[in-house]
């Protein structure tokens, strides 16, 4: 009886406890960024430790449920793991978003050095952060000519401007994290103003496939980007310590990162570098030091669907540019090139004197982003630049602390961008932007402004797709309308104005009427197309062939609109000209990619047909006999140019020790109407090395580089001339390219595991090993010097 | 493509952010009077002016002015811009006083005889294609560091006839420099001045 009592009371709470709990919950687990249902995904009820999975339709249910609170983890291949509570209260239902494509949604990484290209069928190549690091000490110029096809125009050794196919300043944008370089780009001694270790890779895209950036990349594009946020609670770093022998530099850069998993992030990055006078191979180079300090900040928070970044960079410079590099007039240019040795050779110092630059660049951006269900992605962006540069020169009676020239250009961007890319076989982005910018020409240094006050108004608007037509075959088109407005108060001189016939044609520009001066308000509007059009094919896993291309223009630069002057590091008067068009160019270009385990090989090609092309040349006026001396006039022009090349990259293993890099690249350009070589296109260069690594030695690589550059001898012979000196002999300038060089360059480095997690890669290399003699076309003091000689480096770096 | 994915809260989220954003920018841009005519450059350093003259030692009513004045303001030497007056005598001695100007500016007193770190920086060298032999007669106001002679006061003795040019330079920062002949020598050619008269001897 008992027993049956019991069985009787057991039964009924049982019956009670079933009487509740006969609720059913069905879910529904689809992707966030299409809607598809997740079949497979496993789901685990918490709450009494069960296990189902979702059906084809992404639908499971877990039967006899109570109500209360329901704990369920839910799982897929390839996705983060989610946890839901769910509030039972009757028969219930939910819709579960996970996404399964972070990866390629580029959201999240996974380590800090994932290789993410920016494009999908332009001539793209990646600067990795290891890669990056050895360039601690130098600037970006100088660590993008890892890049076939990439070199650098420098004036001296520290300010070093990149060329990419033959094209530098204004053709080339630059991305800083995000934010479009906006800092004096025109003239060709000024450098960008980036920090190089505050990038952790960096993008080089050649022509202008990238039209998201801008439609006016003619020669290329150079994304920067800092480290990827890792979204998991870390602290991570690292510490550069360098020193040289030429120059008898220093360098220090420290960056710290903070990383939590709820997304939130926080990264702070400084560097400080320092050289006195380099040294060529039998003299000093006097008064070419630098003094760089950068710091960089920001922090955000970046979850799947929704973020924010807020980022600060500031970056200060004061470059010596070579004493002997100041001359008077073409007569000491002429002296200058024939000289075996420059006027000014003293004793080693770190002070940087008149001639001199000093820039300050500030980088401000906010940006947010929004991923929606079934859509995309939206982001929108503010940016504020401010680009201060001060140029000193030698002057008279105390002057020489004044800046000669003191420019500040503050620009102001406002961008939003969508993709959309719920179908990651179709996707499309469009976006748009605003920008502002003035410049600001301060006219208490008593020098007349080379470039003007002007405000500029930019409109931008555009749109890409990028289809995956099958495994093997991508696409990609793009359309970009680009409107600006540059208005300028600029003064002329009377003559000048005259001169030129803007008298006649721009009679209504003149606003005010002064003694020997005219204050003129040119304002004008540039409407530009461009378009971009691509393919890859995927032969197989080895194979794959690109195919691009791209229609970009570009506004003239203000250098090119008003330049008015006296350059006198250059020894020329620089005109300008009001009546300039822009430019547009044609780019087709095919690239050859080949990889296996012992070979790979990139061949790339181009033929870059630009109208309009701005360049400036020895203008018919001849020379002028300024009261200073004789300088001759150069002035900007319009013309038809080409441009052609290859570039070839190649890696081969040897032996699982051994193996050898081989870079060449070739260029031609030539203005189509006067049928004359360009000036300033690179020589043919080879740069070949080998290298020996052992990763069971802490990672031991030493290698030795062989790096040859060829005469350049496609040449404008009509550029050399002859000045006439009364009473004297002529003056014959003969700017000619300098003969080829070889040089030899060794590195090795090693890295030791320290404390945990941490470890200490020592560098050691030799720069120009023979101390050799040579002078580099694309140097621009190559009229005055030769190049850097022998230098050892030693580079410290802490990963913790 | 649906529009309706956004929500009212996203929506006036972006707005917040985009209204703020536009907010600063305005306020930044707004900074700078835009509108404000700016004021010329007054040239510091231009020479607008260079006036050579020439004085005959026995007889001060004989002078020859070389003289340049920029009247179109564009630092150019151009011939219409350039006078000389009067004709050297055969045989006899001048002294000759150097004027150099900016605008109304005494460009010699402030810029070059200013001090004795502005004395160094500067030289001047003449030259002829005339019978000319020459001395300077600089006092210790304008005598570099080095003992070298600026050049700004200088004695020159008239040969035989016939005409041609003199000519004067200005070296600026000169690595080395020698007055040792009178008309001087420079190294370098940072020049301030370099400019040729046509003369004649009588």
């Amino acid at each position: 009886m008992k027993h049956n009592l019991l069985v009787v009371v057991l039964c009924f709470f049982s019956t009670i406890h079933s009487q509740n709990c006969t609720y059913t919950f069905i879910g529904e687990v689809i992707d966030f960024h299409d809607s598809t249902p997740m079949s497979g995904a496993t789901i685990h009820n918490e709450t009494n430790n069960s296990y189902t999975a979702a059906d084809i339709n992404g639908k499971f249910s877990i039967k006899n449920l109570c109500n209360g609170k329901l704990v369920l983890v839910i799982s897929h291949v390839g996705c983060e793991t989610k946890r839901v509570e769910v509030d039972i209260l009757g028969d219930s239902y939910k819709k579960i978003l996970m996404e399964h494509h972070t990866e390629e949604l580029e959201e999240v990484a996974v380590t800090s050095n994932v290789i993410k290209k920016t494009t999908v069928t332009a001539q793209e190549t990646i600067l990795k952060s290891e890669t990056l690091a050895q360039y601690s000490s130098q600037s970006l110029g100088d660590a993008l000519k890892e890049v076939p096809g990439v070199y650098s125009i420098n004036t001296g050794s520290t300010i070093v401007k990149p060329i990419i196919n033959g094209m530098h300043s204004s053709r080339i944008l630059i991305l800083n994290n995000g934010v479009r370089l906006q800092d004096q780009e025109w003239g060709i001694e000024h450098a960008p103003n980036i920090d190089i270790n505050s990038a952790n890779q960096i993008s080089v895209i050649k022509g202008s496939g990238a039209l998201s950036y801008g439609g006016d990349a003619i020669g290329g594009v150079v994304v920067i980007n800092p480290s990827r946020i890792i979204r998991k609670d870390t602290l991570y770093g690292r510490t550069i310590i360098g020193g040289q022998t030429n120059g008898k530099g220093y360098n220090v850069s420290s960056t710290l990162n903070k990383n939590y998993e709820s997304g939130w992030f926080a990264q702070i990055q400084g560097s400080y570098k320092r050289n006195g006078d380099f040294k060529a191979p039998d003299y000093n180079l006097t008064n070419t030091g630098l003094n760089s300090k950068g710091v960089s900040a920001r922090f955000g928070k970046n979850n799947f669907q929704s973020g924010f970044e807020v980022y600060y960079s500031y970056l200060e410079n004061e470059i010596g540019i070579l004493r002997s590099a100041h001359i008077g007039s073409i007569k000491g240019l002429a002296n200058s090139i024939n000289a075996p040795r420059p006027l000014f050779v003293e004793n080693f110092s770190y002070d940087i004197s008149q001639p001199k630059q000093e820039v300050i660049h500030h980088l401000f951006k906010a940006s947010y982003y929004k991923r929606f269900k079934n859509f995309g992605k939206i982001d929108v962006q503010y940016d504020y630049q401010n680009n201060h540069r001060f140029e000193f020169d030698i002057r008279r009676g105390g002057r020489s602390i004044k800046p000669a020239i003191d420019l500040e250009l503050q620009t102001h961007t406002i961008s939003l961008n969508a993709k959309k890319d719920n179908n990651l076989e179709r996707k499309y982005n469009f976006g748009g932007l605003v920008r502002y910018q003035n410049n600001f020409a301060n006219p208490d240094t008593g020098v007349r402004r080379l470039i003007p006050d002007y405000d500029k108004y930019d409109f931008g608007g555009y749109f890409t797709t990028e289809w995956k037509l099958n495994d093997h075959f991508i696409a990609d088109a793009g359309l970009r309308y680009d409107f600006s407005r540059i208005d300028a108060l600029k003064f002329y001189r009377t003559a000048t104005w005259e001169e030129r016939g803007y008298d006649i044609q721009f009679p209504d520009l003149v606003i005010e009427v002064l003694r020997n001066q005219v204050l003129t308000d040119p304002t004008f509007d540039y409407h530009n197309i461009s378009g971009a059009l691509g393919v890859k094919y995927k032969f197989n896993a080895k194979n794959y062939i690109l195919g691009n291309y791209t229609l970009s223009s570009r506004a003239p630069n203000p250098s090119e609109l008003f330049s008015d002057g006296l350059h006198h590091s250059a020894a020329r008067i620089e005109i300008g000209d009001l009546r300039m068009d822009s430019e547009r160019s044609n780019r087709i270009s095919g690239t050859y990619g080949y990889s296996s385990s012992k070979f790979d090989i990139q061949v790339e090609s181009y033929y870059n047909q630009i109208n309009n092309f701005i360049y400036i040349i020895p203008s018919p006026l001849g020379i002028v006999p300024l009261i200073r001396g004789p300088f001759p006039i150069w002035e900007y022009v319009q013309t038809d140019a080409w441009f052609f090349g290859v570039d070839v990259n190649t890696n081969y293993q040897i032996t699982p020790q051994w193996y050898t890099n081989h870079k060449l690249s070739f260029i031609k350009g030539y203005d189509k109407i006067a049928d004359l070589p360009l000036i300033d296109i690179p020589p043919f260069t080879t740069i070949n090395s080998i290298t020996y690594s052992k990763s069971n030695w802490n990672n031991f690589t030493t290698s030795l580089q062989s790096e040859w550059a060829f005469e350049q001898n496609e040449f404008p012979d009509e550029f050399n001339f002859t000045v006439p000196i009364a009473n004297e002999d002529d003056i014959d300038v003969d700017l000619s390219p300098p003969p080829a060089y070889h040089l030899m360059h060794f590195q090795s480095e090693i890295t030791l595991p320290m404390f945990k997690q941490s470890s200490l890669n020592i560098r050691f290399s030799v720069d120009n090993i023979f101390n050799t003699n040579y002078r580099n076309y694309l140097n621009r003091l190559r009229f005055f010097a030769d190049d850097l000689g022998r230098n050892f480096r030693l580079q410290l770096q802490f990963n913790y | 493509m649906k529009i309706n994915f956004l929500n009212l809260k996203t929506m006036k989220t972006i707005k917040f952010y985009a209204m703020a954003v536009i907010a600063i920018a305005m306020l930044a841009s707004c900074s700078n009077d835009d509108d404000a005519t700016p004021d010329p450059v007054e040239e510091e350093e231009a020479i607008t002016r260079v006036v050579i003259t020439f004085t005959n030692q026995a007889n001060a009513t004989d002078t020859v002015v070389l003289t340049w004045n920029d009247d179109d303001g564009d630092e150019v030497v151009d011939d219409n811009e350039k006078t000389v007056v009067g004709t050297f005598a055969a045989s006899a001695v001048y002294d000759a006083v150097l004027g150099l100007f900016n605008e109304a500016e005494d460009f010699l007193d402030e810029d070059i005889l200013a001090d004795q770190a502005s004395i160094d920086a500067h030289f001047f060298v003449y030259a002829t294609t005339l019978n000319f032999t020459m001395v300077r007669a600089d006092g210790t106001g304008a005598t570099r560091t080095d003992n070298n002679k600026l050049g700004v006061s200088t004695t020159w003795t008239a040969g035989a006839a016939g005409t041609g040019t003199i000519s004067m330079e200005l070296y600026h920062e000169s690595p080395s420099v020698d007055d040792s002949d009178g008309f001087g020598t420079a190294a370098g050619d940072d020049t301030d001045i370099d400019i040729s008269f046509d003369a004649e001897i009588q």
